[in-house]
């Protein structure tokens, strides 16, 4: 990854901190709050299912991609770091 | 009436049933026995959705609808309510006495489809309203008891109306559930991703999801002398609603509140009777499941298990009395009915009694069993002829005690408020007075401030930003607050305020203390978000999240879960607007729950939440003795 991309990556990882927080009404966490590799389900920030029902229409309505199962979630969902990977990689706006 | 009040049973006086397959109760067993389903395919341009999906959607409505006040148009679920009601009523072959008679309506979203998202909400839209539009056409003089208590609402309506005539409050009541089918249930649904693409599976290795349906389902109970029954007569032997106080939308993985509810109408009865338990079985993977956990628990394994949801699909504030009615005929004749879908491949952890086809059976009492979101599950008892009915008398002893000394209280109540003159505190006057001193615990917010036991509690804030101010200043610490709907987080922030002075354990898991709300605008507020993320076009994201918010025992659920209450919880919907009217309507429905042996102590009041600038909520906690603080 030369540092154009890496620069890219960076901005969509703050991007998309800010969209999971509205998304998911974590009223008292800040983006910093947030480590990118740390799990985003079970402990930590407190997800539950609805919160992944409601991930899977952040990333149609911001980028495009439909998850066609929950259960494909489960890997992509796994850290804000693995989330901004798969939309790099499959965003369609 | 003669008989005294230790002596009055609920017996079923009449039932019809709507559904898709047909127009009345007998024809629509007849039908599913020959293995018909309602559930078909439809497009999703059909109602501008974003996927196909499938539903039993009523096509055969009748034209005998018609309204009596002729300047009304009814609303798709007010037509199917009224023709059903009309059905059931004809076959009582006399006139109900209006005054002896209760309306008790149950629908999950009543008239929600006449609901737009850049317009004001018409009345119509409101359960209460509901309700009342239906008494108004019937001619019932008493107001009506609106049950929306999610998926469970139409046997916690079955319940409600053998509470009220053991304990005296009418002879007649008259449940109905309706549920009308809307792009605004099945978009939700999907963004649940909870709907199957095919016909359901319940209990299958392959079940995919559910079926939603629609259907206006009514049985008139009336009160009887258990000598008086005959061996064809149906009866509520027993009821009950427990919570999961796990999630407010997945079901607990234990079957908690589905064990508990059954656990409590086995109580007094041999399993050996039991035809059959008529089951939720809505074949989403965790339903099942749940439902097969909570029948090994409690003991079940060896009764028959029918899920009839692969024949309506899953018709929600219908389902608890339609599935009554299709059972009460099954057992009528004898037959078990198949588990229409099931695929012969079990997929739950427990080997229940399911199977795809009919069977024999010469017993004659059943369970239904359901449960809903907000973690409500709840289950009634039915039995035909005396033997149970003289079984039932014992239980109902401590019932009716109950009953009479909340009738003294009532009675007490009612005369001070005769002698007071008229002290209606409405919000208004509140926001000038304060909240009248009083010996139960009691919080009352409102956008213009906090009262503890009346006395006024400092707030940083007002108006919009003072349901937040509560939950900061309290220090809760619940992150799941910032989650919740206006609602939930109004009705969260009372009982917590409340409970915080009570200087009781808490967080330690009960059943013994029922969580009772009355509403009357319930979850309109975010019912309008909800619609505001399917407007067709590019906008159309359906919110999961403010979806499961859209129903109004939402707020109970949320209690529960904080505090851990595996009690009873039930949601009420009225339009009474004067502060008499309401702790009238209170005073009904926290006596009717009290009715259960389990509960000692309520959590209980007005709940309201309309928008920003206007909300309410006035909670206290009660129990039998102290019913006339209320």
């Amino acid at each position: 990854m030369n540092k154009a991309q890496h620069d890219l990556m960076e901005e969509l990882t703050q991007q998309l901190k800010q969209q999971v927080i509205e998304a998911l009404n974590l009223e008292e966490v800040a983006p910093t709050d947030i480590d990118n590799d740390a799990p985003l389900f079970g402990e930590g920030l407190g997800l539950d299912s609805i919160d992944a029902l409601e991930l899977i229409v952040l990333m149609e309505k911001e980028y495009g991609i439909k998850l066609k199962t929950p259960a494909e979630g489960k890997a992509i969902f796994k850290s804000i770091s693995t989330m901004a990977q798969y939309i790099n990689d499959h965003r369609t706006k | 009436m003669e008989e005294t009040l230790e002596h009055r049973v609920a017996r079923v006086a009449a039932h019809h049933a709507l559904t898709p397959l047909a127009d009345g109760s007998h024809d629509n067993f007849r039908l599913i026995s020959e293995g018909r389903t309602a559930v078909t395919a439809h497009h999703a341009a059909q109602w501008q959705l974003a996927e196909d999906f499938m539903a039993g959607i009523v096509t055969n409505m009748p034209d005998t609808h018609a309204c009596a006040d002729t300047t009304h148009r009814p609303t798709r679920a007010e037509a199917m309510a009224l023709h059903s009601i009309r059905a059931a009523m004809a076959q009582l072959g006399t006139a109900v006495n209006p005054d002896r008679t209760i309306l008790v309506v149950s629908t999950t979203k009543g008239n929600i489809d006449g609901l737009q998202p850049d317009k004001p909400a018409p009345d119509a839209v409101r359960l209460g309203h509901l309700a009342d539009t239906l008494c108004h056409e019937l001619g019932i003089t008493l107001p009506p008891i609106t049950v929306s208590n999610a998926c469970t609402s139409g046997v916690c309506a079955l319940i409600a109306a053998q509470r009220a005539i053991e304990c005296g409050t009418c002879d007649k009541a008259i449940v109905c559930g309706v549920e009308a089918q809307s792009r605004f249930i099945v978009s939700g649904f999907q963004s649940l991703h909870a709907l199957s693409p095919e016909l359901c599976q319940p209990f299958s290795a392959n079940r995919q999801g559910l079926n939603v349906g629609e259907a206006a389902a009514t049985i008139i109970l009336e009160a009887a002398h258990p000598s008086h029954l005959t061996d064809s007569d149906w009866l509520v032997a027993a009821g009950a609603i427990r919570n999961d106080a796990n999630h407010i939308s997945g079901p607990s993985r234990t079957g908690e509140g589905s064990f508990r509810a059954l656990q409590a109408v086995l109580q007094g009865t041999d399993t050996g009777l039991l035809a059959f338990v008529s089951v939720h079985g809505t074949a989403t993977p965790y339903n099942d499941e749940m439902e097969s956990i909570a029948i090994e628990r409690a003991g079940l394994l060896d009764v028959p298990v029918v899920s009839l949801k692969g024949y309506f699909g899953h018709t929600m504030g219908a389902a608890g009395v339609l599935e009554t009615i299709i059972s009460i005929e099954a057992a009528n004749a004898g037959i078990i009915p198949a588990t229409h879908g099931y695929d012969g491949q079990p997929g739950v952890s427990r080997p229940v009694g399911v199977a795809a086809v009919n069977r024999r059976t010469d017993r004659h009492s059943f369970i239904k069993l359901i449960s809903g979101f907000g973690g409500v599950n709840a289950a009634i008892r039915m039995s035909r002829g005396r033997q149970d009915a003289l079984g039932t008398q014992m239980l109902l002893a401590r019932a009716a005690d109950t009953c009479r000394r909340d009738d003294d209280t009532c009675r007490n109540a009612a005369n001070k408020s005769h002698t007071a003159a008229d002290t209606s505190h409405t919000a208004a006057e509140t926001c000038r007075h304060g909240t009248p001193a009083s010996a139960t615990p009691t919080i009352h917010i409102t956008p213009c401030g906090v009262w503890l036991n009346g006395t006024p509690l400092p707030m940083p804030s007002h108006g919009t930003d003072l349901i937040t101010a509560c939950y900061r200043t309290a220090a809760i610490g619940y992150p799941k607050f910032y989650k919740m709907d206006p609602l939930c987080r109004l009705g969260f922030v009372a009982s917590e305020l409340l409970l915080q002075t009570l200087g009781e354990e808490r967080f330690a898991a009960r059943d013994d203390r029922a969580i009772v709300l009355l509403s009357r605008s319930g979850c309109l507020a975010t019912d309008r978000r909800y619609a505001s993320t399917i407007c067709p076009g590019d906008d159309y994201f359906p919110s999961p999240s403010l979806f499961v918010y859209t129903l109004p025992n939402i707020v109970a659920g949320e209690i529960a879960i904080r505090n851990k209450y595996h009690g009873e919880t039930a949601m009420y919907l009225s339009e009474a607007i004067t502060p008499e009217q309401r702790r009238h309507e209170l005073r009904r429905i926290a006596r009717l729950s009290l009715t259960d042996a389990a509960t000692t102590s309520l959590l209980t009041g007005w709940v309201d939440y309309e928008d920003a600038q206007h909300f309410e909520a006035h909670l206290t906690i009660v129990g039998a003795a102290t019913m006339d603080s209320i």
